[in-house]
């Protein structure tokens, strides 16, 4: 029997994302699930406004939260435009190397926590080769026209779930919005949970 | 180049900077919570009874800011964000046993006249006792169109008063409190502020209580 799947919309732009990742890469191992990974371009670079006030409480909001979850927050470097994308070109990589949740919990960090600029290449390539990537393959992910069609294909899926932020996780249908609704997730994960799993996931 | 860096590193860092920057005791004002709500957001029947349990318990003055108008203007996900709030509103009752018992959204207009009464009634204590009340039966115990009866008798028994006859005068107080919110810096329903720091109330009421004990010294 296949296992059953949980898609997670994911933006290297999003604080949120950053904290619910090191949470959800845990989800197969604790549920039996396939984790479908979906990486999307930000709001901002969706047309999606993003008010000062709201730019502000998304900052303040995520700094009390990181505290609370006990990661780094707050050397930050915003990724947006040509950061943002090859990020994901090389998430796209990586999870066809094996490498997914190293690359992504480690580059979120180093984003949101560390002042990293994935826009130039010497702090990528730091980031990349503690994932266990080689950097060669990164810079030719990062060129590769299917990656960035993979992406453009996530972000319409996620608009056509009829959501609009990250991260969104999606398991039978029901979609969970945000960091702090991974616990109404495992609910549901709990109640259709593999038997191998039941120990596990208690 | 350096406008590149102030907008992605400096003016981020300072944000969070500063948010974690507290007044010392005998410079901060007395602690008050202020809640921006409306009666047509699901979340507001998470927030106002948890929020209400909160103040008590603390002995701690519950300000209301009933909303007519709320949001970010030309919002493209306003409708999905409105049908998406049901849902999780739900989830967010389920953690503590409660359910929703309407599923289809309501509009501003369905419940003006209890903003309005809310406002009308801003100065009696039980006002917070009120609006809790009427948040659950709207979102908890009712379903279909808002029967006014049911909450003018709420009213009647909770405030010990009939509701304002004419509610529509109080369209100005009620347009202020959407003023109110976005100079204070926030933008949307259920906001709390407290001691300058605002929180989404349905989702964060542990860090809210958190904060309070924090601010009047009694954390552990």
């Amino acid at each position: 029997m296949n296992a059953p799947t949980v898609e997670y919309f994911f933006s290297f732009r999003s604080p949120y994302s950053y904290l619910s990742a090191p949470r959800v890469f845990e989800l197969p191992r604790r549920y039996g699930i396939e984790l479908v990974w979906r990486g999307v371009r930000p709001m901002a670079m969706r047309g999606q406004p993003l008010p000062r006030a709201k730019q502000f409480y998304i900052l303040r909001d995520a700094a009390r939260e990181a505290d609370r979850l006990g990661l780094p927050f707050g050397r930050i470097h915003d990724p947006l435009g040509e950061g943002v994308w090859r990020c994901l070109c090389v998430a796209e990589h990586a999870l066809e190397q094996g490498r997914l949740a190293a690359f992504v919990n480690l580059t979120a960090r180093a984003i949101w926590g560390e002042g990293a600029d994935v826009s130039r290449d010497a702090p990528l390539r730091t980031l990349c080769e503690r994932a266990g990537l080689e950097w060669d393959a990164c810079r030719r992910a990062i060129a590769t026209p299917g990656y960035r069609e993979r992406v453009e294909i996530n972000t319409a899926q996620l608009a056509a779930l009829g959501h609009w932020g990250v991260p969104t996780l999606v398991f039978e249908g029901e979609t969970y919005w945000g960091q702090d609704r991974i616990e109404d997730l495992e609910r549901a994960l709990s109640r259709a949970v593999l038997p191998q799993h039941a120990g596990a996931a208690s | 180049m350096l406008r590149d860096r102030v907008q992605r590193s400096l003016a981020p860092r300072t944000v969070v900077a500063l948010s974690r920057l507290h007044l010392p005791r005998w410079l901060r004002r007395p602690l008050r919570l202020e809640l921006y709500f409306a009666y047509d957001d699901p979340y507001a029947a998470v927030a106002l009874p948890g929020l209400l349990r909160l103040a008590q318990a603390r002995g701690l003055p519950l300000d209301l800011y009933p909303l007519l108008e709320r949001g970010i203007a030309g919002d493209p996900a306003a409708q999905q964000r409105q049908l998406y709030s049901i849902v999780d509103a739900d989830r967010l009752l389920l953690r503590s046993g409660g359910r929703l018992s309407r599923r289809q959204p309501l509009a501003s207009a369905d419940c003006a006249f209890l903003a309005a009464w809310t406002e009308a009634a801003r100065r009696k204590p039980a006002v917070g006792t009120f609006a809790a009340a009427a948040a659950e039966e709207l979102w908890l115990h009712s379903r279909g169109p808002v029967q006014r009866e049911a909450y003018a008798q709420l009213h009647r028994s909770i405030l010990q008063c009939e509701p304002p006859a004419d509610a529509g005068q109080l369209g100005t107080a009620l347009f202020g409190n959407s003023r109110r919110l976005r100079r204070r810096g926030h933008w949307e329903s259920p906001a709390v502020r407290v001691g300058g720091e605002w929180f989404f109330a349905h989702e964060r009421l542990p860090q809210i209580a958190g904060r309070l004990d924090e601010l009047r010294g009694t954390a552990r």
